[in-house]
This record gives C-alpha cells, sequence and structure tokens, in this order.
C-alpha cells in the first residue's frame, strides 16, 4: 500500500459487507492488489475494545495569520479534492508570482534527509521531520488551509539559504541542521526523494498550469485580494533570485 | 455498518486532539484496525508485544504499545495533518501500523548484525583480519586483495555517508518468534561489507562498521541495552519454511505492494522496460524502481533467503487468482 491509493483492509471489509462506495470499487475493479487481499479476506469476528480516556501533549489550533511569511507552517491541499494534505513551509513569495508562494513540502523520517535538506525537531509539530528541499513547489493561497505555526527561531532564515544554495544562488549555510552528504547516485534517499516529488505533483499543479500557459514567466493573477494586505516576500529572501527560480520551476519539476 | 470512522468522529477527533485529547470513538476504532490486521493476517505476529495473534491481550496489548511508542509521541498528530477523510486516515494508519511493527521487529534484532558481521568476514575468503583484539569493537577488517592497508582515520559523518551510497538493501524478515530476525540477508551484508571497505579504501575496525549500520539502518537500532561484548553467540542457521509460513509471508508482502509495484513484478518478466513503461503511463526508470521495490518487498516479508521464490511464486499465484487488473 506504498502509494496509498490502495484500499485498506478496513475498506475491503467494508466492501466485502455489501458497502455502496463507487470510488472504492472503481478501484478494486482494476487493482490485483486489492483484489487477492479481498478473496482472501476472512470472515470479521472482533470485538471493541472498551473505551479509555487518554491524553497527549497539546497543540493548539492557531488563528490564520493576515500575512504570509517566510518560515511559516501550513497543511496545504491540492485544489482537486484528495483525500490528502501536506504539511508545507513557505520559502518566498516570488515578486512577479503575485498570488503564488514558493514552498518546501515536510517529509519523514529525519534519517532520509540528505545535507541539502532542514532537519526539524519535534518543537513546532509535535513530531520530528525535515523539509525537503529537492521538491519544491509553488502554490496558491487557496490551498494553504490550516496554520501551524512558524518554524523555530534561525530556522527560517536557514530555510532560506538552503534553498538559495540548492538554486545556486548562494552559498551551504553553516550552522544548520541538515541530514548527511549523498556521495553516489545510488543513494537510497534520492530515489526516496523522486517518489515524494512524484507524490507532490498534484499539489504543485495549479501553479503549474499557470506557469505553462504564460511560459513561466511574469504575472499570473492581480496581488491581493478582498483589501487584504498582500505578503513581501521573506524578509530574508531575494525576490528577484526567487523569480528566477521559480520561472525555472514553471518548465517542470527540478530533480536532483 | 462501516468500519471505518464517520466524518462527525473524524472532525471530533482531529479538535480533540489538538487540545490533548484522544476520543473515545478514536480510541475503539485504533482498537479496531488492529483487530482487522490480526484478522487478515495481513502481518507476521513476530514483532507484537506478546508475540502472538491468536493471544486473547494481543489487540489491547499492541494498541497501548503503538499508542506509547508512536501515537501520542506525534504520530496522531502527523496522521490528523495528512488526511482530510476518513478513509485516508485508515490507509495512512494501517501503514503507519505496519512500519511500527516493521520498526520494532528491526530494533529487537540490531546488535546482532555487527556480530554476523564478524562472522561473516572471519569465514570467507573475500575479507582479511587486518589486526586482531579481543573484543569485536577492536578488530579491524580489510579486503583480502589488499596488502598492507591504512587504518580509516576519516569521520563518522563521512562513514555513514559512504554507508548510504552503497544503495538500497531489503531489510526484514518476517520470520516465527523462534527464529529471531536476522535485519540483512547474508547476500546484503556481504555487498554492504565489500562495498563499504572499497568505498573508503582502508581498514575499518568493528567500532566503525557499528557505527556505519547503526547510521545507515538507524531504525533498526534502539537505544542500546546490550553491550557489544555481551551479545550472544548466534543460532543455527535458518530452515526452509513451511507452506503456512509461505502463504502468510505472501500475505504480508501483498499487503505492503502497491497495486503498481504488482502489475510491475508481474509483468516484468514477459516484457521490455520501454513497453511496461508505455502501458503504466511512467518513465523506464519508475518502472525499474518499482520492479527492485517490489522485489524488496517480497524479500523483507520472506522467512529467509532460501524461501524467496516460494513466496514470489505464492504472491504471483494469488495475484494471478485475484484478477488482472489494468489501471
Amino acid at each position: 500500500m506504498n502509494d496509498k491509493r490502495c484500499l485498506s483492509l478496513m475498506e475491503l471489509f467494508d466492501l466485502r459487507a455489501g458497502a455502496e462506495d463507487p470510488e472504492a470499487w472503481r478501484h478494486l475493479g482494476c487493482c490485483p492488489r486489492c483484489q487477492a487481499l479481498l478473496a482472501g479476506m476472512p470472515e470479521p469476528r472482533f470485538a471493541d475494545l472498551p473505551p479509555r480516556p487518554l491524553r497527549l501533549p497539546p497543540r493548539p489550533l492557531l488563528p490564520r495569520p493576515r500575512r504570509i511569511r517566510t518560515g511559516q507552517l501550513w497543511r496545504a491541499v491540492p485544489l482537486d479534492g484528495t483525500d490528502w494534505a501536506e504539511v508545507v513551509a513557505i520559502v518566498c513569495r516570488p515578486v512577479r508570482w503575485a498570488d503564488a508562494y514558493l514552498a518546501v513540502p515536510l517529509a519523514q523520517p529525519p534519517e532520509l534527509a540528505t545535507d541539502r535538506d532542514l532537519v526539524l525537531g519535534p518543537k513546532p509539530l509535535g513530531y520530528p521531520g525535515f523539509l525537503d528541499l529537492a521538491n519544491p513547489g509553488p502554490l496558491v493561497r487557496d490551498q494553504l488551509v490550516e496554520y501551524l505555526g512558524p518554524l523555530p527561531p534561525g530556522q527560517a532564515a536557514g530555510l532560506v539559504s538552503l534553498y538559495r544554495a540548492a538554486t545556486g544562488a548562494g552559498d551551504r549555510p553553516a550552522g544548520v541542521q541538515t541530514g548527511l552528504p549523498v556521495l553516489s547516485g545510488q543513494d537510497p534517499r534520492l530515489l526516496e526523494a523522486r517518489v515524494r516529488g512524484e507524490r507532490l505533483r498534484p499539489l504543485w499543479r495549479v501553479v503549474d498550469r499557470w506557469a505553462r500557459a504564460r511560459d513561466g514567466v511574469g504575472r499570473v493573477r492581480p496581488a491581493g485580494r478582498d483589501g487584504e494586505e498582500e505578503a513581501r516576500p521573506g524578509a530574508a529572501c531575494d525576490g528577484e533570485r526567487a523569480g528566477s527560480s521559480i520561472r525555472q520551476l514553471g518548465g517542470g519539476r527540478r530533480e536532483r | 455498518m462501516s468500519l471505518l470512522l464517520s466524518q462527525r468522529e473524524f472532525a471530533d477527533a482531529r479538535r480533540a486532539l489538538r487540545s490533548g485529547e484522544v476520543t473515545a470513538e478514536l480510541y475503539v476504532w485504533l482498537g479496531r484496525l488492529i483487530a482487522v490486521t490480526q484478522a487478515t493476517r495481513a502481518l507476521a505476529p513476530s514483532p507484537l508485544p506478546s508475540g502472538r495473534w491468536d493471544d486473547r491481550e494481543a489487540v489491547a496489548e499492541t494498541l497501548h504499545a503503538w499508542l506509547e511508542e508512536s501515537l501520542l509521541r506525534g504520530g496522531l498528530l502527523r496522521a490528523f495533518d495528512r488526511c482530510r477523510t476518513p478513509r485516508a486516515l485508515s490507509r495512512y494508519l494501517e501503514r503507519a501500523l505496519r512500519n511500527w511493527l516493521v520498526a520494532r521487529s528491526r530494533r529487537s534484532s540490531g546488535p546482532r548484525l555487527l556480530e554476523r558481521a564478524g562472522l561473516l568476514m572471519a569465514a570467507e575468503d573475500g575479507f582479511a583480519l587486518v589486526r586482531d583484539a579481543n573484543v569485536s569493537g577492536e578488530r579491524w577488517w580489510g579486503l583480502a586483495e589488499w596488502r598492507r592497508p591504512a587504518l580509516y582515520a576519516g569521520s563518522d559523518e563521512t562513514l555513514v555517508a559512504s554507508a548510504w551510497a552503497l544503495g538500497d538493501f531489503a531489510l526484514l524478515r518476517y520470520p516465527s518468534s523462534q527464529r529471531s530476525d536476522p535485519v540483512l540477508s547474508t547476500s546484503d551484508l556481504r555487498r554492504f561489507l565489500r562495498g563499504l571497505l572499497e568505498r573508503v579504501g582502508a581498514a575499518l575496525s568493528g567500532r566503525h562498521l557499528d557505527t556505519a549500520l547503526r547510521g545507515r539502518f538507524a531504525y533498526a537500532y534502539a537505544p542500546t541495552t546490550v553491550g557489544l561484548d555481551e551479545v550472544e553467540e548466534l543460532a543455527a542457521p535458518e530452515t526452509t519454511a513451511g507452506p503456512v509460513e509461505i502463504e502468510d509471508a505472501a500475505r504480508a508482502a501483498l499487503g505492503s505492494l502497491s497495486c503498481r509495484q504488482l502489475r510491475v513484478l508481474r509483468e516484468r518478466p514477459q516484457d521490455t522496460l520501454e513497453r511496461l513503461a508505455g502501458r503504466l503511463g511512467v518513465s523506464r526508470g519508475t518502472v525499474d524502481n518499482e520492479y527492485r521495490r517490489a522485489v524488496m518487498a517480497v524479500l523483507e516479508a520472506s522467512p529467509s533467503d532460501e524461501d524467496f521464490a516460494a513466496v514470489l511464486e505464492e504472491v504471483l499465484r494469488v495475484a494471478s487468482q485475484g484478477g488482472n487488473g489494468d489501471e
């Protein structure tokens, strides 16, 4: 079930019991893996556990900030109504792209980070991970559905420095927590990054589509909406350089 | 009645988590998710806290261990950050359960890797003991063809990065609880040791090898509770599994494959990379990677190297009975 398109065992049990879920039935009709699992499915005989109260460290809901800034963490969704969301960190808003933001996704586990990725401890989100600099992408404000808080102090600048280093616009920053270097093309962390890139395609699709329509250059939407103050590009982000980076991204996903 | 959470239960659970609570509905549903896995034998029992699926308390014990070791330590927050619907949650957490059990299994057998590495290098002609010592961590190893090799004096970071550079390794077995998990097959362990020595171009001590193994397979190691010098002798080589174990392994492999990987596994031997890539609408490289991943998933589920062919055959047999999907 690596790509999460396949059905869970619970969904297969539901289908076996006659659940009406056209999408699941459609998938079942064309997936040998789910067909094989369903064929070997036993009768569901199990008793639920008695409920038990449990507590964990809270992570309060935060109000949506008025301005979108470098280093903010958000839940972002594709605009085509899929079941999945991604956690992303905002890198910057290129000046020539009025309503688009450049973001990098959060990935796990931290052991898969390379020396280009920014490793995060459990502090901001409640779980560790790393910001996947191999798979940056553009998205629009409407895709940012929930604000999760800022990166810890210093890491926002580290994120921008790493992004600039990855695009050749700056030197590799010192004192930023990254993973280990990649010494060969055989390194499985590169393969994992490509797999994540494939998964992330729907998230970046909106701006990619616009970019292709506009040859990847220039303004794609009027600045500001409903009188709302538009965010300036993050203080640490060089707008022109980021603008040139996003033009590269508009022509297709970069791969390492 | 659906086994999934309802939309309302899902929304309530998400809200409650933010204020630090697990709702009763979510708790019961998590138990149900484990019970479903138990009922379908989609995972081998060896990594379970009790080591058995037919134990009456197995579901409760597994849930509590999962909550304690993973879900309450950020796992649930991450799940609700990623999932927007109850069905997504069922897919995400089913996979998370699998990964957690896999990690448990790997952890339980971590320290054996270095010991096996020492035995393998001592037994095989391709390696040579460069400097002997009473404890395994102080023994230095090189390649047999080297004459007077230098002793490695580089950093641990370079060492671990070199270990990553060696490529992918199939990691997990689902053995019975009586036969403990070797983590890496002998051939993969040999490839790892030889590749690492070639890459650094110098003799490595047992401590270096331990650093490289722990860095590369970090998730295979729990905080050390057993000193390197206290590790027990290895048991006798494993015997070949019986039909029930092969069926269980095939089912576990099937559960961890995606449908695309299963298709690639099934069709790759009869087709060229180009044609298969064209049919699946992906690049040749993707087909190649998917094939490698699929073979590794079967290897990982196999009780031993010797059983791989039988498990693969069983996976393909079950998949062909299920139908001929074409997405």
